[in-house]
């Protein structure tokens, strides 16, 4: 028997109706999102982060050619032509000038730029407030006993018309099969006379009219806000992950699905939890599917019952049976050979020299200044998380994106401690970012099956679960948040801006110096071996497992010390401190900086912290609520910007230059030989 | 080194009884007995999609049988991780070699030394003079084995060298972890007549050292001189088992792998 909390109440036969009335309502939007979403991920390859932002567009433009007094026909056709117009500008910008040149995570943060960019042009054009349509049709229907605005039949209706069309596109039309065709295999596609760039365009102005129309349909029953669509976004990127982004019935059948367990979850639990539930249920689900299946971890651990007594006894003997296949160090005795893998004592000083330096700089330059002190705080903050996910995201190549979990959870345990539990603020400290750490490799250990985009999925989900449940935990606050106490350890008051400054960049030089021991370490090459090929090093012997426990735990315990000087600078945790759009600003600073570089993250923080500021005057996460218009377009522009110049990152933008100025060179001295060519010169 | 010689020092060391793979419908390896024998090459031979690799791929823990034991030194080894049973001495090379990119080939043995080394996250992170010290000897050893097998290039980074080097820089990689059983998925693939005869020289000398040896072939001339043994795989199944000879002279293995009175 399954024991349900008494709190809970099984719904009677209507509430259970109603559940599923509007379940399947928003289920269909999150399908039709998720068919959209694969639609473009299947032909281009692209994961198109704007996706939830392209509804939300949808949305407003219906609103506004409703107010024009417009019909109701053109409420639809204008959204979808308003749409796919943005997305071939997309498409054109974000796409076609980097294909070939990046990898996923470059194209998914370009179309995220491209994302958040729109979503500044929306707060800019319809404000900041949440608006919405009156029902096409006024008044309510009956559905076997639940009621419902006539607006839930529009979403039905224009979903199966929608999903016909599709099918009836991708099925019977030359088009849809060349577009099959460059999902399948876009070289032999273009091999028999396809055009990529073409049915990339089409993809995209398909994926756009579909957005727009749902934005226009959905715009009375759930209103539209400027940023509304990241999580709109997301839900149907998981939808199209849960179909592994090939599958279009796949994607509908998990829209809808999604849709039905965050209405029931709402209903029988909590509005307030239905969220975590969702993503609770979606954890279990991705774990599940990788687990199981005929080379999975579940007929692993079965298997190794029956072996467990032979495996310990031949581990204990394999020394003794090991035999030398090559007599080793013939060649090298005697010999001192030194390993050329560490980077220079050179190259590391001139590192730490410049770093004091500018560290420096910012303090004699603007001791004065508040508002640059702060911003000069938050970017070495920033900093210090985006070193971790480096780490994690770069050197081990581990899509885990728990980062502005970790945040939480140290910022969270550091405020207890010290205002409820009495802790003095060094113990305090060691505290917090231990348990981020502990929960890095933890997170990582229940993860340790899942690759690619379903990690990223399961770690963002964390996050979005532990946001919720400290949003409802009276005793940490609720959206208040809890007060920290005054930074002052051993007694010495650091509150000041410029001692507090100091702190942060001693945390920031121990992360860095930390990272890069890591990454020049045997560890850091067992990692990048992961990185590249999981499979392949396992069979070379790397304990992978443990290697990727680590790296999350000590890019956990980066993420930890931020979250702690967060709070003790602010002296106040708050949920929204470390929401979804920590998670988006720091991924940003890391694929702006570079992923192949330790240093990324620092520069990426760096360089869109004080362009911001800059051109804004402050300095914010850029997405969620609070920000200008003028910063979240910035935001955006600069990520697509960086990625479209340095698909690496600015971290390669040495490599990149070098060869030009070479070219350059080697051209002027042609030049002026050509000029006065050398007398006698065998030519 | 003689027949006879090699009879009294070998040792089943890795046997796989009735080994079954099935993918959805389609049955990869069906019922497949192996004995891999110390100081001695196996060679498993057959047509293309006779399900060779997959047997080299259930051997290396990375895929499961569907049913079947595997035993290595008499003792089960099921549902084992393919690093478990690298740290007992089993170790392979792939069909197309999987190196990763930004090392270079040093670094790619050294990679293959330090897997079996007991790594510590403090010596990482704090980078010790026992690390540098460690380092360097790890280095010593790779430049060692390479100048072995005759890899010239050791700084070159992996993906840059010819496909024949890479074959010889994840051989390599496999050789420092001390192998007693070594699985290797087509070495030979696209060698010149020159290059696959030091091979089999290679091949016979690290036979000699001790390991057992499997080497899926396809040139039947390396077969025919290094293999002790050869079993012939076709569609999944055991057709023919014996020494070169033997199999050579077999009707079955004739008409499967050689194709009917061709040539």
């Amino acid at each position: 028997m399954i024991s349900i909390p008494i709190a809970l109440a099984w719904p009677s036969l209507v509430d259970f109706q109603q559940y599923l009335v509007s379940g399947l309502a928003q289920g269909c939007i999150y399908a039709l999102i998720a068919l959209a979403f694969v639609t473009i991920a299947n032909v281009t390859g692209v994961y198109n982060f704007a996706q939830g932002q392209w509804v939300v567009l949808g949305g407003f433009v219906a609103i506004s050619v409703h107010d024009g007094g417009m019909p109701t026909v053109l409420v639809l056709i204008l959204p979808m032509l308003a749409v796919a117009a943005f997305a071939l500008l997309q498409e054109r910008v974000t796409v076609a000038t980097i294909r070939g040149r990046a990898g996923a995570l470059q194209l998914v943060m370009a179309s995220l730029g491209a994302g958040v960019l729109l979503e500044g042009l929306m707060l800019a054009i319809w404000g900041d407030e949440q608006r919405a349509l009156p029902p096409f049709n006024a008044g309510t229907v009956k559905i076997l006993d639940a009621s419902t605005s006539y607006q839930t039949l529009w979403i039905w209706g224009t979903t199966a018309v929608a999903l016909v069309v599709m099918f009836w596109l991708f099925r019977r039309t030359t088009i849809g099969r060349a577009m099959r065709a460059c999902a399948i295999n876009p070289v032999a596609a273009r091999l028999v006379g396809i055009r990529l760039g073409a049915m990339s365009m089409t993809a995209f102005v398909i994926g756009g009219a579909l957005s727009g129309l749902i934005g226009a349909v959905s715009v009375p029953l759930t209103g539209v806000f400027w940023s509304g669509g990241f999580t709109l976004g997301l839900v149907g990127f998981i939808a199209a992950a849960l179909a592994r982004f090939e599958d279009p019935v796949g994607a509908v059948v998990a829209g809808l699905a999604l849709g039905l367990v965050g209405a029931f979850a709402a209903g029988i639990v909590s509005p307030a939890y239905s969220d975590a539930i969702l993503y609770g249920v979606l954890i279990a689900y991705l774990l599940v599917r990788a687990a199981a299946g005929p080379d999975g971890a579940i007929r692993r651990v079965l298997h190794r019952r029956a072996s467990v007594k032979s495996r310990a006894e031949l581990l204990r003997s394999r020394v003794a049976g090991r035999a030398a296949a090559i007599a080793k160090g013939s060649a090298g005795a005697g010999k001192r050979i030194k390993a050329p893998t560490f980077d220079s004592l050179r190259h590391r000083l001139a590192a730490a020299v410049i770093f004091v330096v500018v560290a420096a700089l910012v303090p004699t330059l603007f001791s004065g200044e508040a508002q640059v002190m702060d911003t000069a705080i938050f970017i070495v903050l920033s900093a210090i998380g985006a070193t971790g996910l480096v780490l994690v995201l770069g050197l081990s190549g581990q899509f885990s994106l728990g980062q502005g979990a970790y945040y939480l959870l140290s910022g969270y345990a550091f405020a207890v401690l010290t205002s409820k539990a009495g802790f003095s603020i060094i113990p305090a400290m060691l505290i917090a970012i231990a348990l981020a750490a502990v929960a890095g490799a933890m997170l990582g250990w229940l993860t340790i099956q899942l690759r690619g985009f379903d990690l990223a999925i399961a770690t963002l989900a964390f996050h979005l679960i532990l946001l919720a449940v400290v949003v409802q935990a009276k005793w940490l606050g609720g959206t208040l948040g809890l007060p920290g106490v005054p930074f002052k350890p051993f007694g010495i008051d650091l509150t000041a801006q410029t001692h507090f400054y100091w702190v942060a960049v001693g945390f920031l030089a121990v992360a860095l110096i930390l990272a890069a021991n890591l990454w020049w370490s045997d560890l850091g090459r067992g990692l990048r071996a992961i990185a590249s090929d999981q499979e392949g090093a396992e069979s070379v012997g790397v304990k992978t497992q443990r290697l990727k426990l680590g790296v999350l735990a000590v890019g956990a315990a980066m993420g930890g010390a931020a979250g702690f000087l967060w709070v003790s600078y602010l002296a106040y945790a708050t949920p929204t401190s470390w929401d979804f759009s920590l998670m988006i600003a720091l991924l940003a600073y890391v694929v702006v900086g570079g992923l192949t570089s330790v240093y990324g993250g620092l520069i990426g923080a760096v360089v869109v912290g004080v362009l911001q500021y800059v051109v804004t005057g402050s300095v914010s996460t850029g997405v969620g609520t609070g920000a200008s218009a003028t910063q979240v377009m910035i935001n955006g522009g600069l990520i697509i910007l960086v990625i479209v110049l340095a698909p690496g990152g600015l971290a390669t933008l040495p490599k990149l230059v070098r060869p030009w100025i070479s070219r350059r060179r080697a051209a002027a001295l042609e030049a002026s030989e050509a000029a006065s060519p050398p007398i006698g010169s065998p030519q | 080194m003689t027949g006879t010689q090699v009879e009294a020092t070998e040792q089943a060391m890795m046997t796989a009884h009735g080994l079954t793979k099935r993918f959805g419908n389609l049955t990869a390896v069906s019922n497949v007995d192996l004995e891999l024998r110390s100081s001695s090459i196996t060679a498993l031979i057959g047509p293309n999609g006779a399900g060779k690799s997959t047997v080299v791929n259930l051997l290396s823990g990375l895929l499961l049988p569907s049913a079947g034991e595997i035993r290595y030194a008499g003792g089960s080894v099921r549902g084992m991780h393919p690093y478990e049973l690298a740290h007992l001495g089993v170790l392979r090379t792939f069909q197309t070699p999987r190196l990763c990119p930004g090392l270079s080939a040093a670094e790619t043995v050294t990679l293959g030394l330090q897997a079996h080394d007991r790594n510590s996250w403090a010596r990482a992170l704090f980078h010790t003079p026992g690390l540098h010290k460690k380092e360097d000897e790890r280095r010593a050893e790779a430049l060692a084995v390479l100048e072995e097998i005759d890899v010239e290039g050791v700084d070159v980074e992996v993906t840059a060298l010819a496909v024949g080097t890479q074959r010889l820089v994840e051989l390599a990689r496999a050789l420092v972890g001390g192998p007693t059983v070594l699985l290797l998925d087509e070495p030979g693939a696209g060698l010149d007549p020159s290059e696959s005869a030091a091979l089999a020289a290679l091949l016979r000398k690290i036979a000699a050292s001790g390991p057992a040896v499997l080497l899926i072939e396809h040139d039947m001339s390396v077969v025919m001189s290094v293999a002790d043994r050869v079993v012939v795989l076709d569609h999944g199944a055991v057709i023919a088992t014996g020494t070169p000879a033997e199999v050579s002279r077999n009707e079955a293995v004739i008409e499967a792998y050689l194709g009917p009175q061709e040539s």
